[in-house]
Parts: C-alpha cells; sequence; structure tokens
C-alpha cells in the first residue's frame, strides 16, 4: 500500500503530528483563535503551503479521499505536487471530484459545490494575523485579540470607504467568528466568505512559516465585518463561464491570445467539468 | 526502526490506531456535546478505562504533563502511562495538559485547573472524564459545532454541573475542554458552548 516505506505514514514524525493534533482541538474548542504550534520545515519551500500540508499530514488516515486545489483548480502546480506528495508518502486515494473528497485542502477557493458534514477544508494560510499590516508587533496583537480590540480592523475599512467610496479589500477579507476572534480567512476572494458562515465541514486553517494553527467548527457563526451604512457585498460576478455557461460562480480571467483575446471560465474547475458533463448528456 | 513491541497494552499498530482515534477525537469536538462511536484497540487498566487510555496514548507525551484524579493515581496508571506516552505525572492541576477524572461524579472546581492566559487561551487543560453512560436533558447546550441546541446528559454527574458549566463559559475565550468518555463512546464539550436549563 505504501509507495515508499522510508517515509512514515503522510512524511511527518508521530511526535509532530501529536503536537499539531494538540493545536487543532484547541483551535476547534477556541474557534478563530490562532494556536502556536512548532512548525516543521517541509520539503517543499515556504508559500507552497507548508501549514496547510502539516495539517493534512496530521489528520490524515489511510482511508481518507485527499483534494487538493489551487486556486479552485485541481489541475495546477501547487495543486497537483501536493496531492503527488500525498500519494507518495500516504498512499491515500485521491481525487478531483469535491463530494468524494473526505479532506478538500485548498489555496485559497472554496469549492462551490456544497460541502457536507464529516468532511475537512484544510486552508493554506500565509500570513495568519488578520492585524498584522495595522500593528507589526505580535505582543501587541496578542493583546488586541485577548482584549477584544478591533477597532483599528474598522478604521482600516473605513479608510477604504473614505479612499474609494467602498470597503475596498477583495480578498483575505476579515471576518469574525461565532462573535468573539476577528480572522484572516486566508487571501480567499470575499467572495467565498459567504460560504463559512454556517458551513457543515470542519474548516481548518494552516500556517507554516508563521507557525499557527486555527479553526472553524461546523455550524458556526461567520460574518464579514462591514458597516450599516456599507454593508458587505460579495464581489459581483458579470457574466457567465465560457466553457460551462454557468452563473453565479466565481470565474477566472484567461488570455486566449496574442492579440489580447481573453474570456472568462469557471476558477472551480469541478464545478466545471461537472456542467459540461451533465451537459453533454 | 523497530519499535519495542511493548507489554500488548498500548497500539500495536501506533500511526494508524492513533490517526483513527485521533479523528474521532476531533470529530466528537467538531460535533459536540453527542456520543460519537469510539472503538479503540488498546485495553485499559485498573481504573483507566480503554477509551481514556486511547486519548492519552493518541495525544500525550514528553510534552504534556498528566495529572491523575482520584482513583486513577495508583501505581498501576503512573506506570500504564510512564511506559505507553512517556508523559511527566504531575501532582500540582494547575500544571497539567490533561487530566484524568475517573469518575465523572467527582468533576468539581474546574477553575482549579489551567485555564490558559488572555494572550494565550490554549494553553488551557483538556480533562478526560469517565462517565457510565450518556443521555439527553437535563440540560441543553449551544454554540460552535451546533446546528440548533442540542440535549446532552452524562451519569454520574456532579449535582452543580450546569452551574460548573456556566462558570466555565462565562471564562471564555479561558476555560477548560472536556472529553468524556464511556464504553465505545466518546463525547466532547468545549469551552465554547454555552448551557441552559432544559
Amino acid at each position: 500500500m505504501n509507495a515508499a516505506p522510508e517515509y512514515n505514514f503522510a512524511y511527518l514524525d508521530e511526535h509532530t503530528k501529536r503536537m499539531i493534533r494538540r493545536a487543532i482541538l484547541k483551535a476547534i474548542a477556541i474557534p478563530g483563535y490562532q494556536v502556536p504550534f512548532a512548525s516543521r520545515e517541509m520539503p517543499m519551500p515556504y508559500g507552497w503551503g507548508t501549514g496547510g500540508v502539516q495539517v493534512t499530514a496530521a489528520i490524515l488516515g489511510r482511508y481518507d479521499v485527499l483534494k487538493v486545489i489551487d486556486q479552485g483548480a485541481d489541475d495546477t502546480t501547487n495543486a497537483v505536487s501536493i496531492r503527488r506528495f500525498f500519494q507518495k508518502t500516504a498512499g491515500v486515494r485521491t481525487t478531483t471530484r469535491t463530494e468524494e473528497a473526505s479532506i478538500i485542502q485548498t489555496r485559497h477557493r472554496i469549492p462551490e459545490a456544497p460541502l457536507k458534514e464529516g468532511q475537512v477544508l484544510v486552508f493554506q494560510v500565509p500570513i495568519p494575523e488578520p492585524l498584522r499590516f495595522l500593528e507589526p508587533r505580535e505582543t501587541e496583537t496578542r493583546r488586541m485579540h485577548a482584549l477584544e480590540d478591533y477597532g483599528v480592523m474598522h478604521v482600516k475599512l473605513y479608510e477604504d470607504i473614505a479612499r474609494h467610496g467602498q470597503i475596498a479589500t477583495t480578498y483575505a477579507y476579515p471576518v469574525k467568528v461565532a462573535d468573539r476572534y476577528v480572522m484572516d480567512p486566508s487571501p480567499t476572494p470575499k467572495f467565498d466568505n459567504p460560504k463559512m458562515n454556517d458551513c457543515p465541514a470542519l474548516q481548518l486553517f494552516g500556517a507554516g512559516r508563521e507557525k499557527r494553527i486555527y479553526a472553524v467548527p461546523p455550524y458556526t457563526k461567520v460574518v464579514s465585518l462591514d458597516f450599516e451604512d456599507h454593508p458587505f457585498e460579495r464581489t459581483r460576478v458579470a457574466g457567465s463561464c465560457e466553457l460551462c455557461g454557468s452563473g453565479g460562480v466565481f470565474l477566472d480571467e484567461i488570455v486566449t491570445g496574442d492579440d489580447g483575446a481573453r474570456i472568462f471560465v469557471c476558477s472551480d474547475t469541478d464545478h466545471c467539468a461537472n456542467a459540461r458533463d451533465r451537459e453533454a448528456q | 526502526m523497530n519499535l519495542p513491541a511493548g507489554d500488548g497494552r498500548g497500539f500495536t499498530d501506533p500511526v494508524h490506531e492513533s490517526q483513527k482515534c485521533f479523528r474521532a477525537i476531533m470529530n466528537a469536538l467538531a460535533h459536540p456535546a453527542e456520543p460519537h462511536p469510539f472503538m479503540p484497540p488498546n485495553s485499559g487498566c485498573g481504573a483507566l478505562g480503554a477509551e481514556a487510555a486511547a486519548i492519552l496514548l493518541t495525544l500525550a507525551d514528553f510534552d504534556t504533563p498528566v495529572w491523575l484524579g482520584g482513583a486513577g493515581d495508583c501505581g498501576e496508571v503512573r506506570e500504564f502511562i510512564a511506559f505507553q506516552c512517556g508523559a511527566p505525572i504531575v501532582a500540582d492541576r494547575a500544571q497539567a495538559a490533561f487530566a484524568l477524572i475517573p469518575e465523572s461524579v467527582s468533576l468539581a472546581a474546574l477553575e482549579s485547573f489551567s485555564q490558559g492566559e488572555p494572550e494565550y487561551p490554549d494553553r488551557a487543560v483538556t480533562l478526560i472524564v469517565q462517565v457510565e453512560c450518556f443521555g439527553v436533558g437535563p440540560w441543553r447546550f449551544s454554540g460552535p459545532g451546533l446546528r440548533q441546541p442540542r440535549s446532552f446528559s452524562f451519569a454520574p454527574a456532579p449535582d452543580d454541573f450546569m452551574a460548573l458549566w456556566q462558570e466555565n463559559s462565562a471564562r471564555f475565550p479561558l476555560g477548560v475542554d472536556i472529553l468524556f468518555v464511556a464504553q465505545g463512546l466518546i463525547a466532547a464539550l468545549p469551552r465554547s458552548l454555552i448551557v441552559q436549563g432544559n
């Protein structure tokens, strides 16, 4: 079963897995709070999802079915290499179909197909601290979280409105989890923020370089920060996918020729393929 | 590397058995206040049942001080934990990362365990509490992980458990998290849940 017996199952040693597992459990008990963990060097560079890979490795079992997406796509470099990594080190079954997967690792989209109870969504996170660009000192941001002092985040959103007439943040849009912690949902487009609210699946977030793990349990309130007179708006999606015709989904712009021709297609390749299959039948 | 064969009371296939147990624990915490099946492959020892032992085998090691309450504090259990987990046993309950409470009726003084710190609420204890059985009512829990409020109870329970838990959730984000185990079952109460009377 194990293609490479020289590795422990899923690459990490058992002591590391225990340490990550303890961090995951505390993360679930304190939704949205960033639990520090002793992140390991992984055989891939920072920025390639070392945090997400460690979380996946700690929860993965022999009978799991793994899906990995990179901006919604199953077939791009990051997704393919992480999928191969777990095929090699754990020998697990992989899939591109959202509904078949028990664990979905992502940077940074949430699949279009609704997630189910029992599924785990693992996010790769570059900067876990939503307040980091407003307050660079870790000691200070820790205290701000402890005191629930999030005024500075609202000032930032207000400055967006003052400068641009609207909240110009389009990804990594801050959310408040279970009425307590302000959390960075990872650089997922804000289009996906509403999917985090009351989601039946467990959402785990791993930041390898920054050594943090956090979680949103199933059926948890996740609210995008906004103002009464400037409510949160999901990114408007004009038009539909040129390949499958889906509307109301997140679209990627693809350049199709030297003359600057471009089309918009589904960012979620699994959703797009399914829609085209259904049409063909 | 060949691991020592052990005495047959721990995991025989530590990699996959601890993964399976961990997923059961994680699932119980993600879907709290609800008994879930938990069939660990190991055996228990003395006052330490197989289910509570499996949690320690899965999560405890030399980084996690363990506190033993009541009948759990005996030579047999100490030896089991020292041999199987390598975890230090501490006498001061405030130092413990995991605390074993072999009889749920003796659950008391939750604030005497480590509650975490305002900046680091994750540094709080996880209580492992052995119960005889689970049921519904007389308490209703709500919070993250629950789509709607859920009736949940365990027996034998201390008379003032509702007050204990109300105090615990009032300390959120500080507070203790509890893993309850009965034969073949596990249920969790993370500190994020709030309780009301039925």
